[in-house]
């Protein structure tokens, strides 16, 4: 086996543990968390829950309606 | 060793047996890719949600969805004007350690892929060259979908809130069949979108881009029943984030090369991503197609086998 590999699996190794440190400390799934109002425990917010899925379902002009009409 | 199915005094049940235990990586990956199929899936059955990337591709915000796809997750969190940093680091620790591991053994796209393969719609053979360029969509499709992630990211630090719409959230959405599997479709019953009285009405009732992620969709299918995997080799920019990494994962594919005949393909015929194992190093597949699946294995387990690069 071949020095190239276990330095290349080393570095994303190391890289990759040093961006999960940096991305907690950063309270990136916070993101995540704010935008899915179901995580987040404020019910069924329809409306951010439709912005949200936008990008599947499109909108009430060029793809599904929203789900309260 | 006898075929299912090729014994009139056997039972059906002894050649079922017989096929699990020539398959039995198959089989183990099957029970598994549907016990994750339903964990993914798990509001269904009453899971929790957790707000955490997963290195799958499954859509971001399913109905069902008990995790988030990470690519969703990278372009949600780019478009917000912030680096996903934890995303990222997650799939440098999983491509480096278990390599495409998730794709065959986890992902429900990659189950939905290996359950079109068994369509019985005649395969279409695809040559090593025109499998490694093919291979190149994936990756100009994850870099697009970042880079126009990034440049949304920008303009919104720049300019404030910029208003929703498919390209300003999820870029890939417009396309992606994970999304169009668990979101849109489910969404489109229980919306009663298709609710008309003949089937014109329901027709009339979609939009341009419902229709055109059907299309994207039925496009994929057809081509994933003609080619097993399709997606996942020539599409998936999930897959190939986590390529980057697995030619050089610690989990790996070796080869005896002593125990192999001349001429012998058995594994790469049975490989469903076309890898040509042959021509890869026997101490380790170093190729961003491999998904670990262990189908070669069971083909040639005197040659095959898992191991580690230590």
């Amino acid at each position: 086996m071949s020095l190239d590999t276990r330095i290349n699996y080393i570095t994303f190794l190391l890289i990759g543990i040093i961006f999960l440190l940096v991305g907690n400390a950063l309270d990136e799934l916070s993101i995540i968390r704010d935008i899915n109002a179901f995580s987040t425990g404020t019910g069924d917010d329809l409306k951010l829950w439709y912005d949200f899925l936008r990008p599947f379902i499109g909108d009430s002009g060029n793809g599904l309606p929203p789900p309260w009409e | 060793m006898a075929v299912a199915g090729s014994n009139p005094e056997r039972s059906v049940f002894q050649d079922w047996m017989t096929a699990i235990t020539r398959r039995r990586i198959r089989s183990i990956r099957l029970i598994t890719q549907l016990i994750m199929f339903v964990l993914v899936n798990g509001v269904i059955i009453g899971l929790s949600r957790v707000p955490f990337p997963a290195p799958i591709s499954f859509p971001a915000g399913s109905p069902f969805g008990t995790v988030w796809g990470g690519l969703d997750a990278i372009q949600f969190i780019l478009t917000r004007g912030q680096f996903p940093f934890l995303v990222f680091g997650l799939f440098f620790l999983t491509g480096a350690t278990v390599g495409k591991l998730f794709c065959g053994w986890a992902c429900p796209v990659g189950l939905w892929q290996d359950l079109l393969a068994i369509f019985p719609l005649k395969k279409t053979k695809i040559s090593k060259p025109d499998n490694k360029a093919f291979q190149d969509i994936s990756g100009f499709i994850l870099w697009f979908v970042v880079g126009w992630s990034a440049w949304i990211g920008f303009q919104r630090i720049d300019r404030g809130n910029l208003e929703e719409n498919f390209f300003t959230s999820i870029p890939y959405g417009f396309i992606d069949p994970a999304g169009t599997l668990f979101i849109t479709l489910w969404y489109a019953f229980t919306w009663k979108i298709l609710p008309g009285e003949n089937s014109f009405d329901a027709i009339d009732s979609m939009g341009t881009m419902f229709l055109w992620k059907m299309g994207a969709l039925l496009v994929i299918m057809f081509i994933s029943m003609k080619v097993p995997r399709a997606y996942c080799r020539w599409v998936c920019p999930t897959g190939a984030l986590l390529g980057y990494m697995s030619k050089n994962s610690i989990l790996t594919v070796k080869r005896d090369p002593l125990k192999c005949t001349d001429g012998c393909k058995a594994c790469e015929d049975a490989c469903p991503m076309g890898v040509p194992i042959t021509d890869e190093d026997p101490d380790g597949i170093a190729n961003s197609l491999c998904i670990n699946c262990g189908n070669c294995i069971d083909a040639c387990p005197e040659a095959m086998s898992f191991g580690f690069r230590l």
